[in-house]
């Protein structure tokens, strides 16, 4: 019984751009879309990681899935170094994490059948004969609330939450490790994102699943991860349970997310953030947040702040929070 | 029950289905040729010279639409020479699909050194004078079927390689197939199920097109004189023996123009409107 | 001269496509008072942006059919207005802002003219005066440096500027209603609370009437004064925003409200409404939401509920509502 987290990175940097061409001179910009992460997750949790554009947390999602150019840094999975990992290993490797996409419009193949988009992790890891293999895709629809006669159908025939479905049971149906969720939610209408968060806990329960949620919609995830990691232009400012985060939330950012999130009853005054959140081609010096920060000092803008220690799984990067 | 769907349907497919029933009946009289010409297309009647179509002067219904200088039935001869005209024109598409899409797929797929090497190819067939290429290839080689399928196959293939290289290159950007990377399906898998079936409309719409050309360059090709050669006619070989009586039987050359130009329009009819077929839905 | 600004009765929009006819709009009937802020509440399908891009006049008439007994803006009927009397209509009446101020903006045109243009056709003001009022309202939407980035093209700008801009052009022409068709739903959640700050001020400022359409329920609390609720293509409940949160009448409304994801509550158990929306292809004999209803009784897949008063004021489309019924 492995006691290492199912996945952990470890100063991971992502860049993108900087390649050099024979007709340019100078390279192309660079954009460092994660800068020294570390984060884990373990067996059986739900974190979620929040954050607003640019912050990094899709970039997190794919490099953890060995799908973004790691710059440097480590991913490692149950305690295995998977970040030089290539070719037919790191496609083997594949079988034990998933990812589920944003827009079930566009994550299915037009020309394959519902029964033939969920039997093909099967076809691809597994050496399973057909009647199996269709016996487990049957099982699968079902518990993902699909019809079992929808198998032969094609995606344009279905709504997006019906496909979103599809796409959670063909990431579910190898009951990987591990499962990278990517703004799942965010192209459903607001009836059925609650549907399929259902989902997400019911397979979670049925399959023991592991997940690693992203969003940007930092209500919905408080009342269902364990754990909350917020984002901001490529590094992570805070980190807790969500109860932690929710109650006490200690990273000016966070209290910020908090704020303008839209509530129905609260008559508090949002404080405004200053400026724009700044390009990432060019992140501010010191700690990122101190351009619009509305408690910013000297310091905030020379010293990059470390993350501290909170107490419990709190934690955050602020000059201004005290550890515990 | 009325019959309101089907009229609908014609209706708005107006373009397609006249084009379509032209392919229908030009494949229909290549393959009942046997049945449907009055008359064998080799029977020299030498009695019955450059005899005009039945609605001209000294015509008459024994020959619908005439006979050639050695007495041959023109009608007769146009259907047969379907058969030839369509089966170059199905080998040269498909030669030229199988070909052209391979290039297209793996250029677009891979990118890189394969992409530039590739697409240097194209580039070199495409200035190069085809019609010399061709000529030379057959007075070298000889004619026959074979040797004139590929010749007009290479002809053809870049039409493949330019469109699907291009569609290859936008597929591999969808997320689909970015989902099924992330599955784990090895490449040669990515390249069938998922990149292939999804440029399979645009080598569908690129194939009529080709269909037209691929006619129409055995007929100059059999012009020229280096087509298929043998027996049975070919419309082009009936254009070059026409070519010395365009003056006094004008109606050697105007029935086989006529029988390549309705079948070339009815190709490019059908690519039309497979066209509008495919992008319609994509839009939606 | 009536007092409302808006004044729609009877909207019935249907388009004809392929597969069928789409019923869009079914006998809708709304009206918005000078000054007031309406919110208008839906999912996809419940035909909340096709109604307003009606008023305006932005559906392509050759493909839908627009009928209505009466549809007025500021007392004139929009009905028999051909397309130059719109124009007279369009910027000093009413302004739109769309959801996506990217494709709404022209890229080639800079952002001072987009602002200039509409104000000088209507008001008939010097290029000079235009150009001084437009750097005004540049500040006043809170672009910093307005006289720089009153040159600039929408591209060089970020996407919570963009839609500043457009809440500019929106108002450069001193609309008495300004409708706004989801546009902050492609903001970050930070943006998107300086925009209706913003907006909330400018609407109080200037007095104008607003109709703002948005499928997320929690952000029209602080600022409608009234919600309308749609659901496939008729308006299920008609409330003041207080009363719409605290007791809702429709169960629809109230389903979409334990629906909404809640920063103010977020740990408490929620439970989603069964089934999906109907197709909009089909018309069903009785009230759309019935067969997802655990209220539903057998009257309710007979007939069409029509808009009635509740005890607490507000108005619901439902034969077994969650609130009382007026006497």
């Amino acid at each position: 019984m492995s006691t290492h987290p199912v996945i952990k990175a470890e100063g991971l940097t992502v860049e993108f751009g900087g390649r050099r061409s024979i007709f340019r001179r100078e390279p192309t910009a660079v954009v460092q879309a994660l800068s020294g992460v570390s984060v884990s997750v373990d067996r059986g949790e739900t974190v979620a990681v929040v954050g607003e554009s640019g912050c990094g947390k899709s970039t997190l999602g794919r490099a953890l899935l060995r799908s973004a150019p790691i710059t440097g840094g480590k991913v490692l999975f149950q305690g295995q170094d998977i970040t030089a990992l290539e070719g037919e290993a790191l496609r083997a490797m594949r079988r034990h994490f998933q990812m589920i996409f944003q827009d079930p419009y566009a994550s299915l193949n037009p020309k394959m059948t519902i029964f033939e988009t969920l039997a093909e992790p099967l076809r691809v890891h597994t050496n399973e004969d057909s009647k199996a293999i269709r016996e487990r895709v049957l099982e699968m629809l079902e518990a993902a609330g699909l019809d079992r006669n929808f198998a032969e159908r094609y995606p344009h025939e279905f709504s997006g939450g019906q496909r979103q479905r599809v796409a959670i049971a063909r990431a579910a149906i190898l009951r990987p490790d591990f499962i990278v969720a990517d703004e799942p939610l965010s192209a459903l209408d607001v009836s059925l994102q609650l549907q399929i968060l259902k989902l997400f806990a019911s397979l979670k329960q049925q399959f023991a699943l592991t997940y690693l949620f992203i969003s940007h919609d930092l209500a919905r995830v408080f009342g269902f991860a364990d754990r909350i990691v917020v984002m901001y232009l490529g590094k992570i400012v805070e980190t807790g349970s969500a109860r932690e985060v929710y109650h006490a939330p200690a990273h000016p950012y966070t209290r910020a997310l908090i704020a303008a999130a839209p509530s129905p009853t609260s008559t508090a005054e949002t404080p405004a953030l200053k400026g724009e959140i700044p390009s990432p081609l060019n992140p501010p010096k010191g700690c990122r947040f101190h351009t619009r920060c509305p408690l910013a000092m000297d310091v905030c803008s020379q010293v990059e702040p470390r993350m501290t220690a909170l107490g419990g799984q709190h934690s955050a990067a602020c000059h201004l929070v005290t550890p515990a | 029950m009325s019959d309101a769907p089907l009229s609908l349907f014609l209706r708005r497919h107006t373009i397609g289905m006249i084009g379509l029933a032209i392919l229908v009946c030009a494949v229909g009289s290549a393959l009942l040729a046997p049945w449907i010409a009055p008359y064998s297309p080799t029977k020299i009647d030498l009695m019955a010279r450059l005899v005009p179509p039945f609605w001209v002067e000294g015509g008459s219904f024994k020959h619908l639409l005439g006979t050639d200088n050695l007495g041959r039935d023109v009608l007769s001869r146009v259907i047969y020479g379907a058969q030839v005209s369509l089966s170059v024109g199905a080998g040269a598409v498909v030669l030229g699909a199988i070909i052209g899409s391979t290039v297209g797929l793996l250029a677009g797929y891979f990118g890189g050194l394969v992409d530039a090497a590739l697409s240097f190819l194209i580039n070199v067939q495409l200035s190069f004078p085809f019609t010399l290429l061709a000529i030379f290839l057959l007075a070298t080689f000889g004619g026959g079927f074979v040797p004139v399928v590929v010749v007009v196959a290479l002809a053809t293939w870049v039409n493949y390689a330019r469109v699907v290289r291009g569609q290859v290159m936008s597929v591999k950007n969808q997320e689909y197939v970015a989902a099924a990377l992330s599955v784990g399906v090895p490449t040669r898998g990515i390249l069938r199920r998922y990149i292939l079936p999804n440029t399979m409309s645009s080598i569908i719409v690129v194939a009529s097109f080709s269909m037209a050309q691929a006619i129409l360059t055995e007929a100059a090709l059999s012009f020229l004189g280096v087509g298929i050669g043998g027996a049975t006619p070919s419309w082009g070989t009936m254009l070059n023996d026409g070519r010395n009586y365009l003056q006094n039987a004008w109606w050697m050359t105007a029935m086989p123009g006529l029988a390549t130009a309705l079948t070339v329009l009815a190709g490019n009819l059908c690519g039309d409107w497979l066209q509008d077929r495919a992008n319609p839905r994509l839009r939606k | 001269m009536s007092g409302m600004v808006l004044e729609v009765e009877g909207l019935n929009i249907s388009f004809h496509g392929g597969s069928g006819t789409v019923h869009a709009v079914r006998n809708l009937s709304l009206s918005v008072a000078h000054g007031e802020v309406v919110g208008v509440v839906g999912e996809s399908g419940s035909g909340k942006s096709v109604t307003m891009m009606s008023v305006v006049r932005l559906l392509d008439t050759r493909r839908t059919d627009i009928r209505a007994r009466r549809m007025q803006l500021d007392g004139k009927s929009l009905q028999d207005l051909r397309s130059r009397q719109l124009e007279s209509v369009r910027g000093p009446v009413v302004s739109y802002i769309f959801q996506d101020p990217l494709s709404a903006l022209n890229p080639l045109l800079t952002v001072g003219r987009q602002i200039t243009e509409g104000m000088r056709r209507h008001k008939g003001i010097s290029r000079s005066e235009a150009r001084r009022r437009a750097i005004d309202l540049l500040r006043r939407v809170g672009i910093p440096s307005p006289e720089v980035r009153i040159n600039q093209l929408p591209h060089q700008m970020s996407g919570g500027m963009r839609q500043r801009v457009m809440i500019a052009m929106a108002l450069a022409t001193d609309p008495k209603l300004l409708i706004a068709d989801e546009p902050t739903t492609a903001l970050d959640v930070t943006v998107q609370a300086e925009i209706v700050r913003l907006v909330q001020s400018i609407q109080s400022e200037r007095g104008m009437a607003m109709v703002w359409v948005t499928h997320d329920l929690a952000l029209l609390a602080k600022l409608a004064h009234r919600v309308v609720v749609m659901y496939a293509g008729r308006i299920v409940e008609d409330s003041s925003a207080e009363q719409l949160y605290a007791q809702p009448s429709h169960p629809y409304s109230a389903g979409l409200l334990a629906s909404t994801s809640r920063i103010d509550d977020p740990f408490t158990e929620q439970d989603p409404i069964p089934g999906t929306p109907p197709d909009p292809k089909v018309v069903s004999p009785g009230c759309s939401f019935a067969p997802r209803c655990n209220r539903a009784l057998p009257r309710c897949l007979a007939e069409v509920p029509e808009l009635s008063a509740m005890a607490n004021g507000s108005r619901a489309a439902c034969f077994n509502p969650l609130t009382e019924a007026a006497a």
